[in-house]
């Protein structure tokens, strides 16, 4: 092949004209877009989390940018589903046994984009699920060893009888953690559960299974658990409630503060100044058991170690409320307190009456060092506290209650959750609804009323124990924390209305019949959640009855009226501390419309 | 005023204003001025103001004019279009419940669409968007009306 002159300048000219071409769109990308924009945000796709056979996968709706479904199986390499690119958003695929994750990927002038991924778990047959009067039934056995070598002891719960995968708990470790807490170990090896296997057994802790996050699979109470672990708290280890994850959830401490929020609730259920009564009489009194000793120890001369030690010379716990001794905040309060009630001067002319004599005795030893401890324990709320505002039937609701709180809950059946709700209702004229034993997301708003046990599904991501700690934050903040209004203020919210506004009550919606019309909803507020907010500044607040619509839109009228409503003006005048703040109830409330 | 400078200008606002009730076109989001929408980002795409708030909306304001930030609010009186989308609060975000109110000015009128179940009524006179942070309360009930360069009291 000849090379011509011309021809070289030909190409070269060709060879110019390309590389500023390359030149000109490299600088130009930035101005004149490539691809179409991805959509601005990305979603799981929708997906069955464990499925036998054909499935179908469905995401968004990736029209008029360039999408596809990304795929793939037990944690390998992504690759492209085929025939998914946009605007397809859903497809029927068949896969054999495995898990597979799904994510939606785009392209566009920044690069890709990724959503987030769901999975899906092909296997070869379905769990059953034991209706809960057989749940109730299953048998668990509780060991406990050395996990983490904290030299705390920890605990291995296994189950032996039901399905393995059918979301009840099925082989999980809780470790104890240095302050006494317990946490569940996730995806624990099967190694390490063989060796949990090994430990021994608890013979003195008593699992109790019932389904106390009302999710329709049953968890597990640890009672007596301080006769393997001494000093720990009894323990409630949650079900995950999702095929094929034995393990557990979560797991909660059966404490004071526990058993706090259910008398609390309860209370709250029953007087709606619960909270406010207890601000304004500045009570948020406890009983207090004390437990008092005094040990000595002696020395002899010649002799520079301790010769007896431990030997108790008084040793007793009392608890004040059998002096007739209530209401206290403090503990100094208290200790104040029993001393006048046994006619001392001080607390110290008391521990000086317990010790002296004895220092004075033992005096002809060379030296002699008296240890004098007193540990004070809050049992629970004053009497006259927890009878505010209780009618008679109320005080028999109580009773009622009682039974369950003192651990027919543990014991019991769901019905006797059943039977409390009816009774509540009867002799109130609340209602009260405890969920569906099999309730999700979805459904759990469930009553027009308060409900003691709404469910906390699994897939809400929430468990009783933060239910408990929303209250515990309520408790806190609107109780005990002396601020300008610290009683909590509600406020109803949904579809178009948002959880942060202007407009809030102090009156718990729950308790108002038809809350939509006395407090003046408008149309557009869905009414399906509810939060609790405090106060934080009542600059230009107004206090006023709730405002009517009237015809606004056509049609659409309420009376409002019926509430106390506060509104503020300007944004960041309350904090929201609890409720229905996340996408499940969070608390256990049903919608007040 | 370019749309650069409004956007810098909204930046610029206060961070205690940076939140509030929103009006497009003389209605209200939620009927009442109740809600609070907190203003997350500030950005601009073509002619386009695009604002996100906290709860994931997004706000898209096209060709937008006469911007004036006053003691109670921040108001837009004229844009070409505006489009509002949210989800529906209390509900885990998602496709399904993404909802949008699209607003385009045409000569004599405003013409929305939208696709959520309780449509609003806009109104040409009245400013294409408002973001009040502040409500007084003897105004909390009445309908939305606002005048050039006036505070909004009873």
């Amino acid at each position: 092949m000849k090379f011509l002159k011309k021809d070289f300048f030909t190409h070269s000219i060709k060879a110019s004209v390309f590389f500023a071409l390359c030149l000109y769109f490299t600088s130009a990308q930035a101005q004149f877009p490539m691809f179409p924009p991805a959509p601005h945000e990305l979603y799981p796709p929708t997906a069955p989390s464990h499925v036998v056979g054909s499935y179908s996968v469905e995401w968004q709706d990736t029209t008029g940018s360039i999408c596809w479904l990304s795929e793939r199986l037990n944690g390998g390499a992504w690759a492209t589903v085929p025939n998914s690119y946009s605007p397809t958003n859903i497809l029927s695929l068949s896969r054999s046994v495995g898990n597979y994750e799904y994510q939606v990927a785009c392209i566009d002038d920044y690069g890709g984009k990724l959503g987030p991924i769901s999975t899906v778990g092909v296997v070869t047959s379905m769990p059953s699920l034991d209706p809960l009067e057989t749940q109730r039934d299953y048998q668990f056995q509780v060991r406990s060893g050395h996990f983490d070598g904290n030299g705390k002891l920890d605990i291995y719960i296994q189950r032996n009888s039901g399905d393995t995968n059918n979301g009840v708990i099925n082989k999980t470790i809780l470790t104890q953690t240095d302050d006494g807490h317990f946490e569940v170990v996730e995806n624990p090896t099967s190694g390490q559960l063989a060796t949990a296997a090994g430990w021994p057994v608890s013979t003195g802790v008593a699992p109790v299974a019932n389904d106390y996050n009302v999710d329709g699979r049953v968890d597990v109470l640890l009672k007596h658990l301080d006769t393997t672990i001494p000093g720990v708290d009894d323990q409630i280890a949650y079900s995950t409630g999702m095929f094929f994850q034995g393990a557990a959830e979560a797991v909660a401490a059966i404490d004071f503060e526990f058993e706090k929020f259910f008398r609390d609730t309860y209370n709250w259920i029953l007087d709606p100044n619960y909270f406010s009564q207890a601000i304004t009489s500045n009570m948020p009194a406890y009983n207090f058991s004390l437990d008092i000793g005094v040990y000595f120890c002696n020395y002899w001369y010649g002799f520079p170690v301790c010769l007896n030690v431990g030997h108790a010379l008084f040793e007793q716990t009392v608890t004040l409320a059998m002096l007739g001794l209530s209401g206290y905040e403090t503990i100094q309060a208290a200790e104040e307190g029993l001393a006048s009630a046994l006619g001392f001067a001080s607390y110290d002319t008391f521990e000086c009456v317990l010790v002296c004599g004895w220092i004075e005795f033992y005096g002809w030893y060379s030296s002699t060092v008296f240890t004098f401890y007193d540990v004070w324990t809050p049992t629970t709320e004053s009497p006259g506290f927890d009878d505010i505002n209780f009618s008679k039937p109320a005080s028999e609701a109580e009773s009622a209650l009682a039974e369950i709180l003192n651990a027919d809950i543990i014991n019991g059946h769901f019905s006797i959750l059943e039977d409390i709700s009816e009774k509540l209702s009867d002799q109130l004229g609340i209602e009260i609804n405890i969920g569906t034993q099999a309730a999700n997301c979805e459904d759990a708003p469930l009553a027009s009323n308060f409900v003691i046990a709404i469910p906390a599904a699994p897939a809400c991501g929430v468990v009783l124990s933060g239910i408990i700690n929303t209250i515990g934050i309520i408790l806190v903040d609107a109780v005990f924390d002396q601020v300008e209004q610290p009683e909590p203020i509600y406020r109803a919210y949904g579809g178009v209305v948002e959880m942060e506004g202007r407009s809030w009550t102090p009156q718990f919606p729950l308790l108002v019949s038809d809350f939509r019309d006395a407090a003046g909803l408008p149309q557009v507020n869905a009414c399906t959640k509810l939060v609790f907010g405090k106060l934080v500044s009542s600059s230009g607040m107004i206090i006023r009855s709730a405002l009517p619509i009237i015809n606004s839109p056509p049609g659409y009228s309420v009376n409002g009226g019926r509430v106390i409503e506060y509104f503020f003006p300007s944004p960041s005048q309350v904090e929201i501390i609890g409720g229905q703040v996340n996408y499940g109830p969070v608390i256990n409330i049903t919608p007040p419309c | 005023m370019d749309i650069d400078e409004i956007s810098q200008i909204i930046e610029n606002i206060p961070a205690t204003n940076q939140a509030g009730s929103l009006a497009f076109f003389g209605g209200w989001f939620g009927m009442l001025p109740d809600n609070i929408h907190r203003l997350t980002s500030v950005d601009v795409e073509g002619n386009a103001l695009v604002m996100g708030f906290h709860k994931g909306e997004r706000l898209e304001i096209c060709d937008p004019s006469e911007l004036e930030i006053m003691d109670d609010a921040l108001i837009i009186w004229s844009a070409s279009s505006i489009n509002w989308e949210w989800n529906s609060y209390g509900e885990i975000p998602s496709p399904n419940n993404r909802y949008h109110h699209k607003f385009q000015s045409l000569q004599d009128r405003v013409l929305l669409s939208t696709n959520f179940g309780h449509p609003m009524v806009p109104c040409k006179d009245e400013p294409a968007f408002e973001m009040a942070w502040y409500i007084h309360p003897e105004m909390s009930h009445r309908p939305y009306h606002r005048m050039r360069g006036c505070l909004r009291l009873p």
